[in-house]
């Protein structure tokens, strides 16, 4: 069985809240964001990575919310918020 | 001095590592796989899908007969090597001497730092919990302690899933024996048989053998088997320290304005050079060329890049875009090549593939090293008699590949 997977790579509108955490779970974290109407509370921040694009890095931010996995994508050159993934259950 | 060495191998990596990603996967079958095609292959598979017999180099179609419920995913390196860098991160903070022997595997030592194997398992429990904080919480990993590194290994490697086993002096024989020889590091099948011949079932036989007769019968290796076993140190840890640059250069004896025989030169360089950036497992984000030329003085450039630089061929067509209009100039009497800003490759998955799937360059590398330099060349070497850029004394068969 495939999880059920989907790429949007849309831009998202993002709340995110900036913290003198101790590591990166805890600096900066996405709390909720709209896509597509709808508004998806973030749960908890799974995984924070880095993704290489050409010379420059991109932060990934895997959280869930009740229902479902995502990867938001910040890319710190221009400041944007991207929906990567949805992984379903 | 007490030498202390911590071996970890985290459990099931990049499976465990998407389990922390998206938590819905956990405490499910996962298979990480190379491309989701029915033709793919499980790169990992998550502690519960190893429970079905989905194991790595399965095939997705074999995955999903042996686990119809297993959840694929496919493999995306970033995760797990931003992870790792946050593992070995917090592993720094306790001892500067770190090895990373692999993606998922390192070896610590603490020899100097702490008294005790006592202490080594406290750190060790330490790191395992900030592991969980800090790196994620489904992360898990199994640790060995000792006082080599091959015994650290042994140790982290027959640990149990999640667990700490610490062989020292004292318990050394007691731990090996009864374990089969196979599993030890670094003796499979055949070897495994030819000790058996000798009577050899047990590492704790081994360890008792004769090491004069083990050096008769397989050379050095023999010994090297006895000394592993009886907790001498070999090779401490390898620290992989990444160099500022690599590079060859060559004077030439030989002096024309034959521009045939000058790439073939380069090619011969930057064939040495691409070989040792892959043996480091490294790539190269900065390139150099440099020439002299008779009645033209010298000439160079270095230059940094986007794309990483991993092929002998894109180093020779970068070198030779650089050198190109002064090649034509003059009559070159020396060549230097060489790379910068060297970095781990960004696709650390080539430690985990499997040999029919080592793509060209690689396979071309490993014939290489078996039959000797240069037995297979690029095609503007073919042709190039020795003694042009020699660095190392020998024969050499040359054969062309493409001529
Ligand atoms: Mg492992």
């Amino acid at each position: 069985m495939l999880v059920f997977h989907e790429q949007p790579h849309e831009k998202v509108r993002v709340f995110v809240d900036f913290s003198p955490g101790q590591n990166n779970f805890k600096r900066v974290i996405p709390r909720a964001f709209f896509w597509a109407g709808k508004r998806y509370d973030i749960q908890s921040v799974n995984l924070v990575y880095q993704r290489r694009r050409g010379n420059k890095q991109d932060w990934c931010f895997a959280v869930s919310d009740q229902a479902n996995a995502f990867v938001l994508l910040f890319n710190p050159e221009n400041l944007e918020w991207i929906l990567e993934e949805v992984q379903g259950q | 001095m007490q030498r202390i060495i911590l071996h970890f191998d985290m459990n099931s990596y990049f499976a465990s590592v998407e389990q922390q990603a998206n938590p819905f996967l956990r405490g499910k079958p996962v298979g990480v796989c190379s491309t989701m095609s029915r033709r793919g292959c499980i790169i990992a598979s998550s502690r519960e899908a190893k429970t079905f017999g989905v194991k790595t180099g399965c095939r997705v179609d074999e995955a999903k007969m042996l686990c119809p419920q297993i959840k694929l995913v496919e493999v995306d390196p970033p995760k797990y090597r931003s992870t790792t860098e946050n593992i070995v991160r917090l592993c720094k903070e306790y001892t500067s001497e770190i090895e990373l022997y692999s993606i998922d595997e390192a070896f610590l030592d603490f020899s100097g730092l702490i008294k005790s194997f006592h202490q080594a398992e406290t750190l060790g429990q330490i790191i395992k919990t900030r592991i969980r904080q800090e790196a994620g919480e489904w992360l898990n990993c199994s640790m060995g302690i000792s006082y080599t590194r091959w015994l650290a290994k042994f140790a982290g490697d027959t640990a149990p899933k999640g667990g700490i086993v610490i062989v020292n002096p004292q318990n050394r024989l007691t731990y090996l024996k009864g374990r089969d020889l196979q599993e030890a590091w670094g003796i499979a099948g055949a070897l495994a048989s030819r000790l058996n011949a000798l009577n050899i079932f047990t590492l704790d036989e081994l360890a008792r053998y004769s090491p004069i007769n083990l050096l008769e019968v397989f050379g050095i290796r023999g010994y090297k088997l006895w000394a592993n076993v009886n907790g001498i140190e070999l090779a401490g840890l390898e620290q992989r320290k990444i160099p500022k640059s690599i590079g060859h250069s060559h004077v030439l004896r030989k002096r024309n304005r034959d521009e045939k025989f000058h790439k073939a030169v380069i090619m011969r360089l930057a064939e040495r050079t691409g070989r040792r950036l892959r043996e480091m497992n490294l790539e190269a984000h900065g390139i150099y060329a440099f020439m002299r030329a008779e009645g033209l003085g010298d000439f160079g450039v270095s230059r940094k890049v986007f794309q990483p630089i991993l092929t002998t061929w894109s180093i020779y067509r970068q070198v030779l875009e650089i050198l190109a209009p002064f090649l034509k100039k003059g009559m070159p009497t020396f060549f230097a090549l060489g790379l910068f800003n060297l970095q781990p490759k960004s696709d650390q998955l080539s430690l985990f593939e499997k040999p029919k799937s080592l793509n060209l360059v690689k396979a071309l590398d490993i014939i290489n090293n078996k039959y000797g330099e240069e037995t297979i060349v690029q095609g503007d070497l073919a042709g190039l008699s020795d003694g042009h850029a020699p660095d190392r004394i020998g024969f050499r068969k040359t054969v062309g590949l493409d001529d």
